[in-house]
């Protein structure tokens, strides 16, 4: 960075990402909630200090080894800074899905050829999230509870991580939702064993609100299970992704094959 | 020219056109994994970069090379000790190190404020033990991180500074900048006295050689300050973007799942859990939370991961580049990584 215009190129490449982010409503996709405006207050520091920079500033004599660069040495740096915008621009910034949570890309069998059914009205029930549920899962066990997710079919190596009585029962759905700390980067599937639905009525990542009742996992390390007593699919949250509410991590999806 | 041309083109398309959207799903998990690291460190970025230039701006010269040789012996462990006062997360601290460089912190405690300062930051240490609701957690993941910074510390008061340093950071810290008049409105005169540079000339004749008189002004000191933030930042962020990527590629295809394929045993624990500290590459205040996730694993695996995961992971490692020569990167990373298993054993030992 041996002037200012070189110092500036990237600096534009920066804010039009931001522009970009902001445009598109991306923030809720990727952090959690009190970062958001953080990442915001940093936007806006970033574009000032380009301001203030481009207004009073001064060739810098910072410790840029690409100051002396020349050719492709010189371009490289900025192509760099053209990643997360060129990402933006031809994936988007959606929240973590099915791949994200199974990794094992290809395994799952894939039912998601027919289009999710329109909403149908459900029985009235406590509202809750997963994370809830094995939060305070030995108060809500029995109880009939309305829960909003993401419907996944299980992989071999998730049901080969499960407790040899689930297997038996042969699960082909589960009901999954991320729950994230700071940002999707270090996001932690929740999920529960769905007992009682026809898999082939819902294709992977469809969100669905389902009621019936949970029954939490006798290790806390395992999966628990949520018979169905009646299933609809369901629009996106606004916020794609739970929170942690109580300060202990609940276990989920935490077992072999996740 | 043709940079407005392409600037004007880019803009369009961002402000104008819908993603494309590619279809596969390992396209989005990669992508939101790289916005969102991306997006969760910058504020950080920004705030050590500003700390940074700040320093380089007002703090004098050898200013801190001066205190730490009052401290004698105690420098290195009283950096390390004060690192809680400049609560930086592992992103930040290496644009700070480079400030503190640059106004002559000597180098072995530059080293074990990089180490020290994301460990022993106040909010890394409460989010450990909300995390666990252990209070083992934090103490042994900050007397960890402490104890490791500072044998690394001694073991770069060794080394010579130009096998350590890239050739760019061995360059003597810049002079403070020139006594200056504000002519622009007429109303300043000169306010500091300035010595002229005297050069003896062939046949012992002195020249003397004219000195800018420019004050700076708080316009000129904010310019600064800004125009070096931003070196800062978008030095480091060529690092740090190389080192997302690749983290990002990991967790896409591989995944933490495989961590639980090892299992945990007294030896096979930590080392799993380093390498998945390594490879994820989070951020060192949310951390602990996913380490929590891993219940198969015990309390000294644990700690392996909440302490080398500030310390060395992939975006980190390609920020340290930034600062350091290859050869002591790799020198860095096997002593941290030695360092953190023989630790964790320890400890995993006792508790046994």
């Amino acid at each position: 960075m041996n002037s200012r215009r070189d110092l500036m190129l990237p600096t534009l490449l920066w804010l039009s990402y931001f522009a970009a982010l902001l445009r598109l409503g991306a923030l809720p996709n990727l952090l959690v909630a009190w970062q958001r405006p953080w990442v915001v207050v940093a936007m806006v520091t970033f574009a000032a200090l380009a301001l203030m920079a481009w207004r009073w500033g001064r060739a810098s004599s910072g410790h840029s080894e690409s100051a002396n660069a020349s050719g492709l040495a010189a371009v490289l740096p900025t192509l760099v800074h053209l990643i997360p915008l060129f990402l933006l621009w031809s994936i988007g910034a959606r929240p973590l899905s099915a791949h994200a949570a199974t990794m094992t890309l290809g395994t799952a069998p894939t039912g998601a050829v027919a289009p999710a059914p329109a909403p149908t009205p459900l029985p009235n029930a406590t509202p809750a999230t997963l994370g809830d549920l094995y939060d305070a899962a030995w108060n809500q066990t029995g109880k009939r509870v309305s829960v909003l997710g993401l419907i996944i079919r299980p992989t071999s190596e998730m049901i080969a991580g499960m407790p040899p009585d689930l297997q038996a029962r042969h699960p082909q759905a589960l009901l999954y939702r991320f729950r994230i700390y700071c940002c999707a980067a270090d996001a932690v599937p929740l999920g529960a064993v769905l007992i009682g639905v026809d898999p082939g009525r819902f294709p992977d990542d469809t969100w669905v609100q389902a009621v019936g009742t949970f029954t939490p996992p006798a290790d806390q390390s395992q999966i628990g299970t949520f018979t169905v007593e009646a299933i609809s699919s369901a629009p996106e949250p606004n916020d794609p992704y739970l929170h942690q509410r109580g300060l202990r991590m609940g276990p989920g999806f935490s077992t072999p094959g996740y | 020219m043709e940079r407005a041309v392409f600037l004007s083109v880019l803009l369009a398309l961002v402000l104008f056109l819908p993603p494309l959207a590619l279809p596969l799903p390992w396209h989005q998990t990669f992508a939101t994994y790289v916005h969102a690291i991306v997006l969760e460190a910058f504020p950080f970025l920004i705030l050590g970069a500003l700390i940074a230039a700040a320093v380089e701006r007002f703090l004098p010269a050898d200013a801190l090379g001066r205190l730490s040789r009052r401290m004698g012996p105690w420098a290195l462990p009283g950096t390390a000790l004060l690192t809680p006062l400049l609560p930086v997360c592992e992103c930040g601290v290496v644009v700070v190190v480079r400030g503190l460089l640059s106004r002559g912190l000597p180098l072995p405690q530059a080293v074990t404020f990089l180490l020290a300062a994301p460990i022993l930051n106040p909010v890394v240490l409460f989010t450990t033990w909300l995390a666990f609701h252990d209070v083992r957690y934090p103490v042994c993941r900050a007397f960890g991180g402490l104890a490791i910074a500072l044998v690394v510390g001694y073991v770069v008061a060794r080394l010579r500074p130009e096998w350590v340093l890239k050739p760019a950071l061995l360059v003597a810290p810049p002079p403070p900048p020139p006594p200056t008049v504000n002519i622009r409105g007429g109303a300043k005169t000169v306010v500091r006295s300035a010595m002229p540079a005297f050069t003896l000339a062939p046949g012992g004749a002195v020249r003397v050689a004219p000195v800018a008189l420019t004050l700076p002004g708080w316009r000129g000191h904010i310019g600064a300050i800004s125009t070096q933030t931003l070196t800062h930042v978008l030095d480091m962020l060529q690092y740090f973007l190389v080192g997302v990527l690749i983290a990002s590629a990991f967790k896409t295809f591989v995944g933490a799942q495989v961590l639980n394929g090892i299992g945990d045993g007294l030896v096979t624990g930590p080392l799993a859990l380093m390498g998945g500290a390594v490879v994820l590459s989070l951020c060192a205040e949310a951390d602990a939370f996913v380490c929590a996730s891993f219940t198969e694993f015990s309390f000294h695996s644990h700690i392996a991961f909440l302490v080398l995961g500030p310390m060395l992971d992939l975006k980190l490692l390609l920020m340290y580049r930034a600062v350091f020569t290859g050869r002591f990167i790799v020198l860095l990373s096997a002593l941290l990584i030695a360092q953190v298993f023989v630790y964790a054993l320890l400890l995993g030992v006792a508790a046994a």
